[in-house]
């Protein structure tokens, strides 16, 4: 049975995962915290947490609130930094059969310039996740993901530093996503994930103010996954480049929406948390299926509709 | 750390609106550490979705049908997971995982431990109180609550803990804080340990900084999470020493080192 899928076709060296489980960045931290727990090496990729040119604090206190079958988040990019990770984490990932995957985030093009310079021949990094849901202090705060032309940039920028495959993570807050997609693929991206946690808000009633300090956070977890899925949906119809669906995935009945919906691969995030297990459930699943549709290949058991 | 699906052997509530559930859980017994916590899974919908962080409250042989390997949790019935686990029967299963943080620590030779609890923080501190009578340490308890009623029940506590009430009404004990009853304990202890909410930490860090001779005080300070382990960095928590992440390296800080 074979459940490997290619994320970067165009490239040379591809980026070829066993099978399409892979962990969204931000919720399997630097991978080694969930190592005792998970049977790592059996994912089909590890997406760090995102990081920075420099050590982030992150955002004051409180970070989470729980919300209906979801939860927001502004935890602020708290990270060790790109210097730390190259020298403290990348030597452990060296050691794994699981490629590992560096989201990078910057506030300007040029902190991304450098951010995939630095990666560029590290043993233990496969590839490049690009957030660009981040604001761009160049231009006004303004979000790279929101502009067809600056999430293009940032592509381009990260490109023209790295022979790593390039994953760009879009962001869904925005009104014609297939515009950016486009843009970016067309601007060097391998692969595409779709998407990012959606913007959303909680008042604390005691306070009248909003629980999370900054006012917005990013909701996750199955309350969007109908949401991403559209989302993924789209962009599959808008590019050539392969989909990573992610937002809401919690079971192998959820993946297999997103690989029928045009995406190659999926990202588990926030199922993580509520079961360490979720992603090593749903590669077992997505084998079950296969066996239940008597197909050897994912992509002649999910390759029908794309419509 | 591990994750399992420990029976439940009991489940009861022992003071209004709040349960003490014992778990069959070896491995975790084993393991544990007074002030380490469990992520517990609450029913096995997505909504409520996350696990709660709860403190290990008890260890061992006190378990119902003298199960040595058990591990009991104090939690209120109010909340929407919470309120789940408080339908759950003997022979049920509860997903958890843990131990995890870092619990409080005693020193070799420490023989008098003076434990200050209010409301909930109760929880850890039996743990800690049961584990170091066992050793033969002495142990005084001082607990805060509303009233009476939301004192932990004496008849539950070793015998030879020594359980020293504050309540706010009066209806028990010392009229008015726990951290009132501090001063009479410092010189007699040996170590310090506290756990409860916030405004405890503001008001001991206040009464003790008068008190001499100086002693560290061991505090847990749980902010919300969404892993348990380290991976969300959910709960950061500024000190002294600078960030700290208390799912791991928390819960327990020294009181000098939180902002307060």
């Amino acid at each position: 049975m074979d459940l490997s899928v290619e994320l970067a076709p165009k490239r040379k060296t591809g980026l070829r995962l066993e099978n399409p489980v892979m962990t969204a960045s931000g919720t399997f931290g630097y991978g080694t915290e969930y190592a005792s727990l998970v049977d790592i090496q059996r994912l089909g990729a590890i997406v760090s947490k995102g990081v920075t040119l420099r050590p982030r604090k992150g955002n004051p206190q409180p970070r989470i609130v729980e919300t209906p079958a979801g939860m927001l988040n502004s935890i602020g990019l708290q990270n060790i930094g790109i210097r730390a990770v190259v020298r403290e984490k990348a030597p452990l990932w060296a050691e794994w059969s699981v490629p590992v995957i560096v989201n990078i985030a910057g506030d300007t093009y040029d902190e991304f310039r450098r951010l995939a310079a630095a990666l560029e021949g590290v043993p233990g990094v496969a590839g490049v996740e690009v957030n660009i849901s981040c604001p761009n202090v160049d231009q006004g705060g303004m979000v790279f993901g929101c502009d067809p032309g600056m999430a293009a940039q940032v592509t381009r920028c990260v490109r023209q530093e790295t022979s790593l495959p390039v994953i760009v993570k879009l962001t869904p807050n925005v009104g014609d996503i297939r515009a950016v997609a486009q843009a970016v693929e067309e601007a060097g991206a391998d692969a595409l994930t779709v998407a990012n946690t959606f913007l959303g808000m909680a008042y604390d009633l005691r306070r009248r103010r909003p629980v999370i300090p900054r006012g917005a956070a990013g909701l996750s977890g199955p309350a969007i996954k109908p949401l991403a899925l559209y989302l993924a949906h789209q962009v599959a119809q808008a590019v050539t480049a392969p989909v990573i669906g992610c937002g809401g995935i919690a079971s192998a009945r959820d993946a297999l929406e997103f690989l029928m919906a045009g995406a190659t691969a999926v990202q588990v995030g926030t199922a993580t948390f509520v079961d360490p297990q979720a992603s090593i459930r749903i590669i077992e699943g997505l084998e079950r299926y296969l066996e239940q549709q008597g197909c050897d290949t994912l992509r002649e058991a999910v390759g029908v509709g794309n419509s | 750390m591990r994750q399992l699906r420990a029976d439940v052997l009991s489940n009861q509530e022992v003071m209004p609106g709040i349960n003490l559930m014992w778990l069959r859980a070896p491995d975790i017994a084993q393991e544990a550490q007074p002030g380490q916590f469990l992520m517990v899974r609450c029913g096995d919908g997505f909504d409520p979705l996350l696990r709660r962080a709860l403190s290990i409250h008890r260890l061992g042989t006190s378990a119902p049908g003298g199960a040595a390997q058990g591990c009991a949790l104090l939690y209120g019935l109010q909340g929407a997971g919470t309120s789940l686990l408080g339908r759950m029967r003997p022979g049920d299963a509860l997903d958890v995982l843990g131990p995890l943080g870092r619990g409080y620590t005693v020193h070799r030779a420490s023989r008098n431990l003076l434990l200050i609890a209010e409301g909930w923080g109760i929880s850890p501190l039996v743990a800690l109180a049961e584990s170091q009578v066992a050793r033969g340490r002495s142990v005084t308890l001082l607990a805060g609550a509303p009233e009476a009623g939301h004192v932990y029940p004496q008849d539950l506590l070793a015998a030879e803990i020594e359980l020293v009430a504050a309540t706010v009404d009066g209806s028990l004990g010392h009229q008015g804080a726990v951290v009132d009853l501090v001063g009479d304990y410092w010189s007699w202890a040996d170590e310090v340990y506290a756990c409860g909410p916030w405004s405890m930490y503001q008001e001991l860090a206040r009464a003790t900084s008068g008190q001499w001779p100086r002693k560290p005080v061991q505090v847990l300070a749980e902010m919300s999470m969404a892993c348990g382990v380290g991976a969300c960095f959910a709960c950061t928590i500024e000190t002294r020493r600078g960030p700290r992440l208390s799912c791991r390296e928390g819960p327990r800080l020294l009181l000098s080192d939180l902002l307060l």
